[in-house]
Parts: C-alpha cells; sequence; structure tokens
C-alpha cells in the first residue's frame, strides 16, 4: 500500500468523525493528513517528514482558532429566560418587610426578595439587583 | 525506530490539539482552573485552551434539573406520620459557587430539601399539610433559598406529589367525611319536616279562624233577620187586632144603628133554621113546642131590653 492512501483514509475517517462529533479538533488533525498526503505524492519516501508536516499544520491551525473563536463566541447563542431579571415586573405574593425575605411572582417563578421598604401583597414591584438565589426589588412606579 | 518515533509525535500533537481546543455546547458551562486556581468559565462555542496549564474541573448543565426524593416518612403536629413523595425542580444559575461551594449540589439539593419539608410539615396539622400547598411551597421558598443562596443553585420548586396518611387515618377522614355528609343530610330533611309541620299548622289555624268568622257572621245575620221579621210580624198581629177590633165596633155601632129588636131577631132565628135544614145530611125537627121556645125568645128580647136601658 503506498503511503498517499494511509493518509488519505486517515484524512476521511477524521473529517466522518469530526462530523459526527463536532469537536473541531478532529478537523485541524484532519487537514493536517491532507498535508501530509500533498508531502507523500511528492516524496513517497519521508515518511517522518510527512508525519512532522501535518503535525505543524495542525498545530498552526490550532493557534489560528483564537481569532475564529472570537468571532463565533460574539454571535448570539440561546438566551436563558430565567437568567434576566433585572429591571423586570413582579408582583408581591408574600408581604416583604425590610430585613425579611418575602416572595416575589416574576413570569410563573417565585424568589424571594428583600427590599428596602415593606411592600404588601399584590403590589408590584421592579428588580433592582438578583444575587444566584435572591433578588432585591423595589416599588414598581410607572415611568411619567 | 523511526515508527516508534512517529507514534509518539502523534500522540503528542493529538492530545496536545485536543486539550487546546474545547466546543462547549449551548445551556453548559465548563470551569477553568489555570494552575489549579479558578480562571474563568467557559461559555458556549469553541473555546481555546492553553494546554496542560489551563483544566476544565468541572462543566454544568445550566438547564433546569429533575430530582426524585423518595418517599419521605414525615411526622405533623399532631402526630401523624405522613408519607411525602416530592420532586424538586432545580438549576444552577452560578457555576463558580456550584462548583467551589459545594461538594455535591444534587445531593445538597435532595437532603436541604427534605429537611426543610420535614420542619416545615412538623409546625402544620395534618388538616393543613393536605389542603395547605400553596403555604407549604412559600414556605419552603424562602427557607431553602436561604440555604442555596451560597451553592449557586435555585431550587425553582419542590412539588409535592403526594401525600399519603397511614390507612388508618384515611379510613378515618372516610368516616368523618360520610358521617358529616349524613348529618347535613339529616339535618336538612329535619328542617323540612318542621316546616312541612309549620306550614300545615298555620293553614288549619287560618282556615279554623276563618270558618269561625264565617259561622259568627252567618248566626248574626240569622238573629237579625229572625229579629226583623218577629218585629214585623208582631207589627203586623197588632194592625190585625186593632183593625178586627174597629171592625166590630163599627159593626156593633151599626147593628145598634140599624134598630136592633126582637121580630127582626126572631125572623133571623128562622132565617138561620131554614139554612141549617137545608144541608143536605141534615133533618130537622121542629118540636112541638117550638112555639114554647120562640116564647123564650121573647123573653131574651125582655133581657136585651133591660141592657139597652
Amino acid at each position: 500500500m503506498h503511503m498517499w492512501t494511509i493518509w488519505l483514509i486517515a484524512a476521511g475517517v477524521l473529517l466522518v468523525l469530526e462530523m459526527f462529533t463536532l469537536t473541531f479538533y478532529l478537523l485541524w488533525i484532519c487537514l493536517g493528513a491532507v498535508a501530509a498526503l500533498l508531502i507523500s505524492l511528492v516524496l513517497p519516501d519521508a515518511i517522518l517528514l510527512q508525519v512532522l508536516a501535518g503535525c505543524i499544520v495542525a498545530l498552526v491551525l490550532t493557534v489560528f482558532t483564537k481569532p475564529l473563536s472570537r468571532r463565533i463566541r460574539t454571535s448570539r447563542g440561546f438566551q436563558d429566560a430565567g437568567t434576566e431579571l433585572i429591571g423586570r415586573q413582579g408582583i408581591v405574593v408574600e408581604p416583604i418587610e425590610p430585613g425579611h425575605y418575602g416572595i416575589v411572582k416574576i413570569g410563573g417563578d417565585t424568589w424571594s426578595a428583600t427590599a428596602s421598604v415593606s411592600l404588601g401583597k399584590d403590589e408590584r414591584v421592579r428588580v433592582m439587583k438578583m444575587s444566584s438565589t435572591r433578588i432585591e426589588v423595589e416599588k414598581w412606579e410607572e415611568i411619567l | 525506530m523511526q515508527w516508534v518515533v512517529i507514534v509518539v509525535i502523534l500522540v503528542v500533537v493529538i492530545a496536545f490539539i485536543a486539550l487546546t481546543v474545547k466546543v462547549v455546547p449551548q445551556q453548559r458551562v465548563g470551569v477553568v482552573e489555570r494552575l489549579g486556581k479558578f480562571n474563568r468559565l467557559l461559555s458556549p462555542g469553541l473555546n481555546i485552551l492553553i494546554p496542560v496549564i489551563d483544566q476544565v474541573r468541572i462543566y454544568h448543565d445550566l438547564r433546569i434539573q429533575q430530582a426524585n426524593v423518595p418517599p419521605q416518612t414525615v411526622i405533623t403536629k399532631d402526630n401523624v406520620q405522613v408519607q411525602i413523595d416530592s420532586i424538586i425542580f432545580y438549576q444552577v444559575v452560578n457555576p463558580e459557587q456550584a462548583t467551589y461551594g459545594i461538594s455535591d449540589y444534587v445531593y445538597g439539593v435532595r437532603n436541604i430539601s427534605t429537611a426543610t419539608m420535614r420542619q416545615i410539615i412538623g409546625k402544620l396539622e395534618l388538616d393543613e399539610t393536605l389542603s395547605g400547598r400553596e403555604k407549604i411551597s412559600n414556605e419552603i421558598r424562602i427557607a431553602l433559598d436561604e440555604a442555596t443562596e451560597k451553592w449557586g443553585v435555585r431550587i425553582e420548586r419542590v412539588e409535592v406529589i403526594d401525600i399519603q396518611p397511614p390507612t388508618d387515618i384515611q379510613e378515618a377522614m372516610d368516616k368523618q367525611m360520610k358521617a358529616e355528609r349524613n348529618k347535613r343530610a339529616i339535618v336538612l330533611e329535619a328542617e323540612a319536616a318542621k316546616q312541612d309541620m309549620i306550614l300545615r299548622a298555620e293553614g288549619d289555624k287560618q282556615s279554623k279562624i276563618l270558618k269561625a268568622e264565617g259561622d259568627k257572621e252567618a248566626r248574626i245575620r240569622e238573629a237579625e233577620g229572625l229579629r226583623q221579621a218577629q218585629e214585623l210580624e208582631a207589627l203586623g198581629q197588632a194592625k190585625a187586632i186593632e183593625a178586627v177590633a174597629a171592625a166590630e165596633k163599627q159593626r156593633i155601632e151599626l147593628i145598634r144603628s140599624a134598630g136592633l129588636d126582637e121580630a127582626v131577631l126572631a125572623y133571623r132565628s128562622f132565617e138561620a133554621l131554614e139554612e141549617v135544614a137545608k144541608g143536605p145530611a141534615n133533618k130537622v125537627f121542629i118540636p112541638s113546642n117550638a112555639v114554647e121556645t120562640l116564647g123564650s125568645l121573647g123573653a131574651l128580647g125582655e133581657l136585651f131590653k133591660d141592657k139597652k136601658a
């Protein structure tokens, strides 16, 4: 078997695997194998050279992933509805006393909430701050 | 020899690249440590790490997770053991805290939920636990948020799937309910009977009153009629008597003025005899001493004369 066929098979298998798993680094290795394939067509006997060339190509591509990943990162992904609460309106379910926690309902979810003033039941509030499980609210006042 | 070098190079390069490029799927996040210290979070998408120096400690799933809590025996305030089956929904909101704040947040979430549930139900009576779902969930909310604040995990809700009282209590509850319904039925029946009797009595009373009133009026009217009739009768009689008396007086006066004497009387008595004799079944025998009788009539005439004088 010629060396270049081995590289071709390796490249094909890697490409298929990449398409199934989408891990991205297999793609770079696959491109490295393609580079090695090109070398093997010119110099069929220098196997070590082929391997080194393939490795270097793969490594270089990996390093150049960084600017690519930055561009991908700026694109908009899925936004979890529950994660952005600040500025949203909620309704007090359990009265809030300063220093004690009450319960505020925001879009179907209930949150423990604290406030600087005491708020009665069914009052509308705006979310000011948010920690992992608790929120800070203030009275909702219509913007005139 | 050459092949060994090739294999080593390949393995090293592949491992190197595999450690460098990390693709993180949506709603997952990795925690990166640089030489053992927390460095950053891996956001979804393509990420580049420095191999060997950077290490991904753990991946967190940011979606809402469910954890089943096996049935727990809980004692209520009135000392009834109930089995509570619940399910917990939670979500990792702060991956750093979920990594460094608690060793195993799934286990922690499960334990804190059951402990809190026990505590809250221990303060309630059996009836309240069966009906006060809202209250339970509100109280659990506050207690859990307090506990899980540092864990970076928010427990969305704790749903009580089933509350099962022991069978004997359940039977007693069934009986109680049945008795309650029976009681209501009996009370309603009694009330209906009472109303029925009252209505009947009232009707009776009214009818009697009406009857008595009618009787009274009828009698009064009757009596009035009788009185009027008697009065009228008496009046009529009085008038009749008066009229008869007046007529008698007039007759007598007329007879007197006509100059009544013995001869007329005798003549009249003969006439009367004649009348008597006319009757079909009568036979009149005039006795031989009729003349004598007539003579006695003359004596009668004397009598009249005396009276006149």
